[in-house]
């Protein structure tokens, strides 16, 4: 069962030359007896525009677990990305030292998580100022004593309902290199949790993260954030946990925007076959509203299971487009499913979405097994690429060759969170304001870059832009060019990152808290 | 008009004068009387013991004939007897038919018959027998539940079997098969405001089964893991019936039977869902099943267009259409409107989970919130119900009926439905 689940990737740039890298989850046994000879997790650095190398082995990476996912963040704030890696199993948090290398530090952090874990994210939760971790648990099961759920009774992909539930986790970040696992204090906890992703952003506009797990065939949680690090679970509540209809639907990964440019953060959500995928329309204080159909969301994806799933302006025309990853947990051919599947691109029309697979590239034509996507501008040319994750196929890296709009990328390098994770930007121009947040978790178990990129059409006007940094701090710049990168700094100390190569970089140190 | 003369009577017959000879009119008046002579004595006497003797005659034979019929009706009452105890089916049909011709108004023939025609399979005669007994024997409301249940089960004749047990309440309307059988029917053809009517009369009078609040709760969505194969049978009987057919089809679009290659084969015969609605277009069920895809497809004209088919008067009185409504309203931004539609649909099936959380879902959006929680509440329960009834699959008899009906309870009280929150705290009580 735990073969179904599995394909995450992450963007990072561990070296910190300015170019992306890509971590990539290996699977291969997970009930084997001999785990040492079993694949490791794969490490490809970008040494070249556009040119990896396998470097996992040179940056002493052994992960060697039955791997789910993967996500990024400099917990320790030293200015170097850390990874964190879930597995089917003992999951692994992997320091970056600084020197090209890292060290397994999971035991020493206490986050070690034995469960089976697939998405994980990372955002300031209790508002000190660094990163927590929350980590889904799926359900408990042993690969090395599977179940008989196969139709001729030998072991298969369960039915959620037929394996139990285990809890999420929270880590709280103890500033010292350490965690405490505190979800059951903090309220970030739920019944019948069979958590397999998770987005973490501010989705009531409070200025506090909030956290929303997609759960497989129960109810999605939303853990409304209310200050001190204390969660209240309010799906039901703001329209989130259900689909229309009010059925549970199996959710498996979230993509997070603003496709309606309301200034609230919308969630779209990925399902099996026979259930749409569902975007929740973020109303504003009242909550959530199912649209999927409004929008011509509904049909085109019944046939699909999706997995990975991105909320992003792929040919920034001022609209957010949604890319999702298809692919089956098991053979169901005879019950009519395709068992590789194609993936899908919607274009935002206005009101409402339009497929427009057919006509984004040849990679769209391919029927595959798709799982983790993770977003990144690898090429530094200023829009969105993709990592999309592919069981028993090779990962595709998707450049966005689009006929595009204008844009501005903005880079965030918040205090004591050198990702920026959790900070918002407006972008103002003209009459229009588009609202983007650096989210922890998003998608399926992957790391997405840590940038904002707008895309603002026909319109190459300058625009202003108002900055809530993740500890609160507002910053407003006006007058900023477009067409470039943007790198913001909260705190001038610190290392500023390298810059792009090809694309023209501001740095804008910001004023202190206070100024 | 009669006219006085001295041997004739005048008389009329058809507007033309007649005469009428005195001696033949024994009602003569105003004829003087006359000494009969010997010779006229001697002939009236004779006369008299003639018509004496033939008179007689005709009581003995009367009383002969009679008391011979008593005998051979005793002796046939005897004889079948008997031969039901023996269990010789074919002389019991025989003497039991001779019994029936001899007192065709009384029960115990007839009776017999059917006992005989049972035991021979012979359920033509089983339903024409039973049906003879008559209705104010005490007997009368047993051999209606035997008769329909013959035309129920075996000669598939069902709105038969609907008929004997709508007679059969009316006689006695605290038979439980009878409100169990035509609960069921209604059910499995889909005919949910007359099943839904059905298992209320039947509440009234203490006689519903436990599965009548499984289709209770289930009403405006329930498809039935059965009714595929009950319509099918129902049509071999009947097959131009529009109300099998769909029903039929309804439930393999429901379950996607149709798309499952490993079941498509068996399906083939069935139409696809557009051609039923060509078929049928003023169907209630076949456009309801196109209005809720529509609403799920986001299709607001489509669904305007479905809303006009349906003759008002049915549409008025079903969630269904009245939750169409809502989303139309709610789509188009009135909300007030939306929310007075839901408001009838929850009138009118107010166990129907996801009118439950549509309100929630819109009381939410419209800022009020206490009502939004309330629904909200209600809809837990009634989704819980209807995941219960959902994992039944095909046997209502996994049921934990006691446990069903402590939630049932429970959500009758939410939602304020007094007749069933009654009769289940009867129920339930430890008393």
């Amino acid at each position: 069962m735990v073969e179904a689940t599995g394909g995450g990737a992450a963007w990072l740039d561990y070296d910190r030359d300015g170019l992306l890298d890509l971590y990539l989850c290996q699977g291969g046994n997970p009930a084997t007896e001999a785990r040492d000879t079993e694949p490791l997790d794969q490490l490809f650095r970008q040494v070249h525009p556009g040119l990896f190398v396998s470097s996992a082995d040179a940056a002493a990476i052994v992960e060697r677990q039955y791997s789910q996912g993967v996500s990024v963040a400099d917990f320790d704030d030293d200015g170097f990305d850390d990874l964190y890696v879930t597995n089917v199993g003992p999951n692994t948090l992997l320091k970056n030292q600084g020197d090209g290398t890292y060290q397994d530090v999971s035991l020493i952090a206490g986050v070690d998580n034995k469960l089976w874990s697939t998405s994980s994210g990372w955002a300031d939760l209790d508002g000190d100022g660094d990163l927590d971790l929350y980590v889904c648990n799926y359900v408990d099961y042993d690969p090395y004593h599977p179940l008989p759920c196969g139709s001729d009774g030998k072991p298969g992909t369960c039915h959620p309902m037929h394996v139990k539930a285990v809890p999420d986790e929270c880590y709280i970040n103890r500033g010292d290199g350490t965690f405490t696992a505190e979800s059951q204090s903090r309220g970030l906890y739920g019944p019948e949790n069979k958590g397999l992703g998770v987005v973490i952003a501010d989705l009531n506009n409070d200025g506090l993260p909030d956290v929303y797990v997609a759960n497989d065939t129960t109810p999605n949680f939303l853990f409304i954030n209310q200050g001190q690090g204390q969660f209240v679970e309010s799906a039901n509540l703001l329209g989130c946990a259900v689909n229309r209809d009010g059925h549970p639907q199996a959710s498996m990964g979230v993509a997070l925007g603003d496709y309606d440019r309301n200034g609230w953060l919308d969630l779209y959500v990925t399902h099996f076959t026979r259930e749409s995928n569902t975007l929740y329309k973020n109303l504003g204080t009242t909550g959530f509203q199912d649209v999927t159909g409004l929008v011509g969301l509904h049909a085109p994806t019944l046939k699909k299971l999706a997995f990975g799933g991105v909320m992003a302006d792929f040919n920034q025309d001022g609209h957010e487009d949604i890319f999702v990853t298809n692919g089956h947990v098991d053979d169901w051919r005879h019950k009519g499913d395709d068992y590789r599947m194609e993936a899908q691109l919607f274009s935002y029309e206005g009101p409402r979405f339009v497929e427009c697979t057919t006509t984004a590239g040849e990679f769209f034509t391919r029927k595959l097994i798709g799982r983790g996507v993770a977003q990144g501008d690898f090429d530094n040319d200023g829009d969105w690429d993709l990592a999309v994750v592919h069981q028993n196929s090779p990962v595709a890296i998707l450049r966005n060759v689009s006929e595009r709009g204008n844009w501005l990328k903005v880079r965030c390098i918040a205090k004591g969170n050198r990702r920026g994770v959790g900070t918002r930007v407006v972008l103002h121009q003209d009459d229009r304001y588009l609202t983007q947040e650096l989210a922890g978790g998003v998608s399926y178990c992957a790391g997405h870059e840590s940038s904002l990129i707008f895309g603002l059409g026909g319109n190459s006007s300058p625009v202003s832009l108002d900055i809530r940094w993740p500890d609160g701090t507002r910053q407003t710049l006006n007058g900023v060019q477009v067409n470039r990168e943007l790198i913001l700094r909260q705190d001038i100390e610190g290392t500023a990152p390298s810059q792009a190569n090809n694309t023209c970089v501001d740095e804008i140190g910001s004023p202190r808290q206070g100024d | 008009m009669v006219q006085g003369s001295s041997d004739q009577t005048i008389g009329t017959t058809q507007g033309q004068l007649v005469l009428i000879p005195a001696a033949e009119c024994s009602l003569s008046a105003g004829a003087p009387l006359r000494s009969p002579t010997p010779r006229q004595l001697k002939r009236i006497a004779g006369l008299a013991l003639i018509v004496f003797g033939v008179t007689a005659c005709a009581v003995l034979a009367g009383w002969m004939w009679h008391s011979s019929r008593r005998d051979a009706i005793a002796a046939l009452s005897r004889q079948c007897k008997k031969l039901s105890v023996q269990e010789r089916w074919a002389d019991l049909a025989t003497a039991s038919a001779e019994w029936s011709r001899l007192e065709p108004g009384l029960a115990d023939p007839w009776l017999f018959r059917a006992e005989a025609a049972k035991e021979l399979k012979d359920w033509n005669t089983v339903v024409a027998s039973l049906d003879r007994v008559p209705r104010t024997d005490s007997r009368c409301p047993n051999a209606l539940v035997q008769k329909a249940a013959a035309e129920f089960e075996f000669l598939n004749r069902p709105l038969d079997g609907v008929k004997t047990c709508d007679e059969l309440l009316a006689i006695e309307p605290r038979v439980l098969i009878a409100h169990k059988q035509t609960v069921f029917f209604h059910a499995m053809t889909l005919q949910r405001a007359e099943m839904v009517r059905r298992i209320r009369q039947a509440i009234r009078v203490r006689r519903e089964s436990p599965e009548s609040y499984v289709y209770l709760v289930s009403a405006s969505w329930l498809y039935g893991g059965s009714v595929y194969r009950h319509n099918t049978r129902w049509l071999e009987g009947d097959p131009d019936n529009e109300t099998y057919q769909v029903a039929r089809a309804l439930q393999v679009y429901g379950t996607q039977a149709k798309t499952d290659p490993e079941h498509a084969a068996e399906f083939e015969h069935i139409p696809p869902a557009e051609e039923l609605l060509k078929k049928y277009p003023h169907n209630l069920e076949v456009v309801a099943y196109f209005l809720n895809r529509s609403i799920t497809d986001g299709e607001l004209e489509r669904v305007q267009e479905l809303l006009q088919l349906i003759p008002k008067d049915q549409a008025e009185g079903d969630a269904r259409f009245w939750r169409a409504r809502a989303w139309c309203e709610d789509t188009a931004g009135n909300v007030e409107q939306a929310e007075a539609s839901l408001r009838r649909a929850f009138q009118l099936d107010p166990y129907w989970w996801q009118i439950h959380f549509q309100l929630h879902d819109l009381m939410r959006r419209r800022g009020k919130l206490e009502e939004s929680a309330k629904f909200l509440e209600i809809y837990k329960a009634s989704k819980d119900l209807s995941t219960t009834i959902m994992s039944l699959n095909q046997s209502i008899d996994a049921l934990d009926e006691q446990k069903f009906c402590h939630s049932l309870l429970e959500l009758s009280k939410l939602v304020g439905d007094d007749e069933v929150s009654q009769v289940l705290s009867e129920r339930l009580s430890p008393d």
